[in-house]
């Protein structure tokens, strides 16, 4: 019985590899309004061989670690409103989000947000946001990244 | 023995619909009117693109041993692009990319565990699907 069972769970598996967009990320995807961009565990391999360094900072420790970038972005008035609201509806604590940073500066407005997932897997949302721009872009990264490798990122 | 027989028949139809995600697109939607359909022979890819193992920038090793190409017309929009997502759904979603309501799609079809033997791009703008096969291996 138990081998049926985790061949069945085999079985299942290797029909849900694409099944790793969020839900916020799907109701986004056929918004017009809305650029989406969806970068999968295959492309993410390719960045990591390469060497990685933005603004002096080594992150092939964390892009190794990464299995999703999910990015939404509008620079419309009337859907940058609308997917800041969406946002901070969909990531808050209410919805068992940790709020890791909020910043705000005039009219521009960054949080992140932190959740963990089942199989040590963490969720990381950066919502930023700017009234003067009206645009809000939201960025979703998965994967088993710790808060203690972002505090580890080592400046070259 | 039953159980193992059954347990394998399911393990064996999951990996059987990943393999064969796309081939039921392109069975299926060539035969309509107004589709274009180019499948380029193995022979002639071995002459034409067999020097080509790499793409600037792009970390991969390349080696090409197929090639189709399908383009839809408008009429069969939604259609086509319900089959793609279900199609779509058996295989590792490498790239996605929305902008202004066009929308390109890159999947790739693991063989193990670091290299691919497929790599479709669907562009929805223009309703066209493009399968490479052969080994693709991030280096």
């Amino acid at each position: 019985m138990k081998k049926f069972i985790l061949t069945l769970l085999l079985a299942l598996v290797s029909t849900v590899g694409a099944m790793a967009q969020t839900k916020f990320y799907e109701s986004c995807r056929n918004n017009p309004e809305f650029e989406t961009v969806y970068i999968g565990k295959a492309m993410l391999r390719m960045v990591n061989s390469s060497k990685l360094h933005v603004q002096g900072m080594n992150l092939n420790t964390v892009v190794d670690k990464l299995e999703s970038i999910q990015v939404i972005t509008t620079e419309k008035k009337k859907p940058a409103k609308q997917l800041k609201e969406a946002a901070y509806t969909e990531f808050s604590p209410a919805t068992q989000y940790e709020i890791m940073m909020e910043a705000n500066d005039n009219d521009d407005t960054t949080t992140i947000f932190y959740k963990k997932l089942k199989n040590n897997s963490n969720e990381y949302v950066l919502i930023n946001s700017s009234n003067d721009f009206h645009e809000t872009t939201v960025i979703i990264l998965t994967g088993s990244i710790t808060p203690e490798d972002l505090k580890n990122l080592k400046r070259l | 023995m039953k159980k193992l027989i059954f347990t394998l028949l399911i393990l064996f139809s999951s990996l059987v619909a990943s393999a064969a995600a796309f081939d039921s697109v392109f069975s299926k939607f060539k035969k309509i009117d107004g589709a274009e359909y180019v499948k380029v022979p193995g022979l002639l890819v071995r002459l034409s693109a067999s020097k080509f193992t790499q793409v600037d920038s792009l970390p991969m090793d390349i080696k090409i041993t197929g090639i189709r190409v399908l383009e839809v017309p408008k009429s069969a929009g939604s259609k086509f692009d319900k089959a793609i997502e279900d199609a779509g759904k058996n295989c590792e979603l490498m790239l996605e990319t929305t902008d202004n309501g066009e929308k390109a799609i890159i999947w790739v079809e693991p063989k193990g565990n670091k290299s691919y033997n497929k790599m479709i791009i669907y562009s929805a703008d223009d309703r066209s699907l493009v399968e490479l096969s052969g080994k693709f291996c991030p280096k």
